[in-house]
């Protein structure tokens, strides 16, 4: 039986969240050296980090209770010894 | 940061005009948002409507929500980038030139200047249903055959800013006519006769 604990499952999701990071420095960059810093691109910059944290406040409380190093059967399939 | 520093500003120099699309032109990335928003709450509702949802297997728990947790943060950036994109097309019409500022995705971005005595004929247009209720259209700046044409897209009012940009147009015309007079050697010989009393 093949076993993996869940913590393997945070490396492919760690790179996406570099990903995701420099996209959003990126724009908010792009908001803030060419946007004229007012009103609407404050408001914008601010509404998007808070969504963010939402998101990640909701994802933490979600996986909170899992036990990451716990080994998981991943495929139900008894290797043959001989 | 006002508008003002988006470009150099000539002496004598007044903005005119600072056009975006219509807001209502990002009603559409919006819209989209959250149907894509939607999609894990309708796959929920399908695929584990009479299932439990929980931590029975928790690497499918795991796996589950982050992936869910991904796709919220790649559409929600992916949000922001339509923003960005729509927010920082920016027209500025001065009393001298016209300024196209058009952002081309994350990376790139385009900046082309007009100057008003080089505007051949501007053509507006305003076409379908809805832009036609909410007032915004197209604006066409045309300039020498040679050169590229200024389209300024989905803008409120453009007939409104065709006829003030001919008028400008006109204005600065007059304006670098009376400049060149002012300076020309027969202009100066009329002004030194009249200052002799002759």
């Amino acid at each position: 039986m093949i076993s993996i604990p869940p913590y393997f499952l945070l490396f492919p999701f760690g790179a996406f969240l570099l990903a995701f990071v420099f996209f959003s420095i990126a724009n908010i960059v792009s908001l803030a050296k060419y946007g004229a810093r007012n009103a609407t691109g404050l408001l914008v910059t601010f509404m998007f980090v808070a969504g963010s944290a939402l998101i990640g406040f909701y994802a933490w409380k979600a996986l909170e209770p899992i036990p990451w190093t716990a080994p998981v059967p991943l495929f139900r399939i008894e290797i043959p010894t001989f | 940061m006002s508008i003002k520093s988006l470009f150099t500003q000539h002496t004598g120099e007044k903005i005119e005009f600072v056009l975006r699309r219509h807001p209502i032109v990002f009603l559409r990335p919006i819209f989209v948002f959250l149907v894509l928003a939607g999609i894990p709450f309708v796959g929920k509702a399908v695929f584990y409507a009479d299932k439990p949802f929980g931590l029975s297997d928790p690497l499918s728990w795991a796996g589950i929500v982050l992936l869910v947790t991904t796709y919220y943060l790649g559409i929600w950036v992916f949000f922001l980038s339509q923003f960005t994109d729509y927010y920082l097309d920016i027209n500025i019409v001065t009393n001298d030139r016209i300024i196209d500022i058009n952002q081309k995705g994350l990376f790139g971005r385009s900046v082309a200047e007009l100057d008003l005595t080089r505007v051949q004929d501007v053509h507006s247009e305003i076409k379908g249903i809805i832009p036609t209720l909410l007032g915004y259209g197209t604006v066409i700046v045309q300039t020498a055959a040679n050169e590229e044409n200024f389209h300024f897209e989905q803008i409120p009012n453009p007939n409104y800013i065709r006829q003030r940009i001919l008028e400008l147009a006109a204005l600065d015309r007059k304006r670098e006519a009376r400049e060149i007079m002012g300076t020309s050697p027969e202009a100066a010989g009329h002004r030194e006769m009249k200052e002799q009393g002759l």
